[in-house]
């Protein structure tokens, strides 16, 4: 997904489900910070790198694929842009451990991991629930990619069509990928960037969706392809139907989250949605790059008020400038223990689980602290949870 | 990382150190065929790794017989290695050197990109020209100055350098604390 659905269609789903217009913003925002928060930028503010959220292409171009190097890029896409469907998933066929423990890392929707990512951000404030629905969405727009570089499940090929509308039905496009990073998306054309074929199994090239490029996160794209795990079976994506699913899902978990129903996956709030229903299926189906000019203006019109763009630096100089004392207690101090707790609980269910590609984690009440320091802070956190508890 | 893996990767980069030091007490041709045999080792430890990988996982995936059709090139490549051992230092410098280059070059410009955005530059660049450097000083030594040896010690050097970085690897925090 993209900027449009991730910061202006979340502020949406926040204002229908009843958060005040700050609210709204600042829930927005966390849910696009996620898309930034690279360890260059945690750099820059003096953050704990192993805060991360995402990665740049060229920290990516850079990062070691030896089992420690895995662990980091696994860690960050699984846990915020990749949230496994079914750890425990068993394949029709006979295969190995190695391929079953990738195969399990699979991106899918309304699964355990999705409830425990919305109830983790209850009483965490706004970033954290900007977090959850960064993840919630993005379990819509990248189901059936793994979030760990693998090329036996995340490998596409030629045979993959776009299905265009044309009168009543669809016409079938197939898809042209080009490798130059520096190229447009041309929907009218069909032509996309991707990245390029590394036949190593655990080359940065084949990390999520890469192989498809940044097709599967456009609202308009219905496309089948043959998943590289599918058993030369193929699928069909209907990104219109599932992004309005993803919002509707948010707009049942954010309610969830500021009152104290508890929230269950494949629960939709369709009725709060209802009386937008044409206009967001209308706006998510035009075939264009970018969809934020018209959910900005659904966005106003439901709170009355302006949404300003989105502006990656407006928290960075409170952060950068706050002493250690006060630093947590900044917007980005919030977000930064959020996405620690985020990144924490999904390594556990993940290791726990039986799966070492995402590394070790450590169980704080049986063996106390160890491990990488940036984490402390989720320590500090939680002995001031209980504190206030 | 595992304890156990932690262990095998010191266990692994102290036999590669070993490996290196040995290189420096040989005489020059004996150290170029010795790697010459390195590399042939690895080209055909290569192919039989993606062979295996395609008997794992690959036959799993959509399009996998690549990787099998790879693995058998390799392996190919591997043995043909084996065939030019008794004329190896000229095919060796040109390995080494371009390898050299490559990694150097690759280096220079994501630093390049790094300091346009911001992001630590300095250790990559100083990577990329050493390099860089170390290509140089293969390709003179080895091919104006005649001195092979040299040739050797660079390789070593390369060798003890990335067996450095496993050790400090193996050592490094990774576990993550889940706190309830």
């Amino acid at each position: 997904m993209q900027m449009d659905f991730h910061y202006y269609a979340t502020y949406c789903a926040a204002v229908i489900a009843g958060y005040t217009h700050d609210e709204s913003l600042q829930i927005a925002y966390s849910d696009q910070f996620t898309d930034c928060c690279s360890r260059t930028l945690l750099h820059k503010i003096k953050g704990p790198l192993n805060a991360a959220t995402t990665q740049l292409q060229l920290e990516l171009m850079d990062a070691r694929t030896d089992p420690t190097g895995l662990h980091d890029i696994t860690r960050i896409w699984a846990s915020f842009h990749f949230l496994p469907g079914d750890l425990g998933a068993i394949k029709e066929k006979y295969c190995g451990k190695r391929y079953l423990n990738k195969y399990r890392l699979i991106c899918n929707t309304n699964g355990e991991l999705l409830k425990d990512t919305v109830e983790l951000a209850r009483g965490r404030g706004t970033q954290a629930a900007g977090i959850a629905m960064h993840v919630l969405s993005d379990t819509w727009a990248h189901r059936y990619f793994a979030g760990t570089p693998t090329l036996a499940i995340n490998n596409v090929n030629y045979y993959f069509y776009e299905l265009v509308p044309e009168g009543d039905n669809y016409k079938e496009v197939q898809i042209k990928f080009n490798h130059d990073p520096g190229s447009v998306d041309d929907p009218e054309k069909g032509i996309y960037t991707n990245s390029l074929y590394q036949g190593n199994e655990n080359s940065i090239m084949n990390l999520g969706h890469g192989r498809a490029g940044h097709f599967p996160d456009y609202s308009y794209a219905r496309y089948k392809y043959l998943p590289a795990w599918g058993g030369y079976r193929e699928i069909l994506k209907d990104n219109p139907s599932d992004y309005y699913h993803a919002f509707c899902q948010m707009t049942f978990a954010l309610r969830c989250l500021r009152t104290d129903e508890e929230f269950e996956t494949d629960v939709y709030d369709f009725d709060a949605v209802k009386p937008w229903e044409n206009e967001i299926k209308n706006l998510l189906g035009k075939r264009r790059i970018d969809a934020s000019a018209d959910w900005k203006a659904l966005g106003e019109k439901l709170s009355g008020c302006e949404i300003e763009d989105f502006d990656i630096d407006k928290y960075q100089n409170e952060y950068a400038d706050a002493d250690e004392e006060t630093r947590d207690d900044t917007f980005l101090g919030r977000y930064i223990i959020a996405a620690l707790a985020q990144k924490s609980m999904v390594t556990n269910r993940i290791f726990t689980s039986g799966n070492p590609i995402a590394g070790v984690s450590i169980d704080f009440e049986k063996s106390g602290f160890r491990g990488i320091k940036d984490f402390q802070k989720l320590a500090k956190e939680n002995g001031r949870r209980h504190l206030h508890d | 990382m595992t304890r156990f893996g932690r262990i095998l990767n010191v266990i692994a980069a102290i036999i590669t150190i070993a490996f290196a030091v040995l290189l420096f007490y040989l005489d020059a041709i004996h150290g170029i065929k010795l790697i010459l045999i390195v590399i042939q080792t690895t080209m055909s430890l290569r192919g039989l790794q993606a062979i295996a990988y395609y008997l794992s996982m690959g036959r799993h995936m959509v399009g996998g017989q690549n990787v099998l059709y790879r693995g058998m090139i390799f392996l190919d490549l591997g043995i043909l290695a084996g065939t030019i051992f008794e004329h190896p230092a000229i095919y060796t410098l040109f390995y080494i050197s371009l390898l050299h280059v490559f990694t150097g070059a690759v280096s220079v410009l994501r630093a390049n990109e790094s300091r346009k955005i911001g992001a630590p530059w300095k250790l990559k660049m100083a990577y990329g020209i050493a390099n860089i450097l170390l290509a140089a000083a293969v390709v003179i030594s080895g091919i104006t100055a005649d001195r092979l040896r040299v040739v050797v010690w660079i390789y070593s050097i390369g060798i003890i350098y990335s067996s450095i970085l496993r050790i400090i690897t193996a050592f490094r925090k990774t576990g993550i604390v889940y706190i309830q």
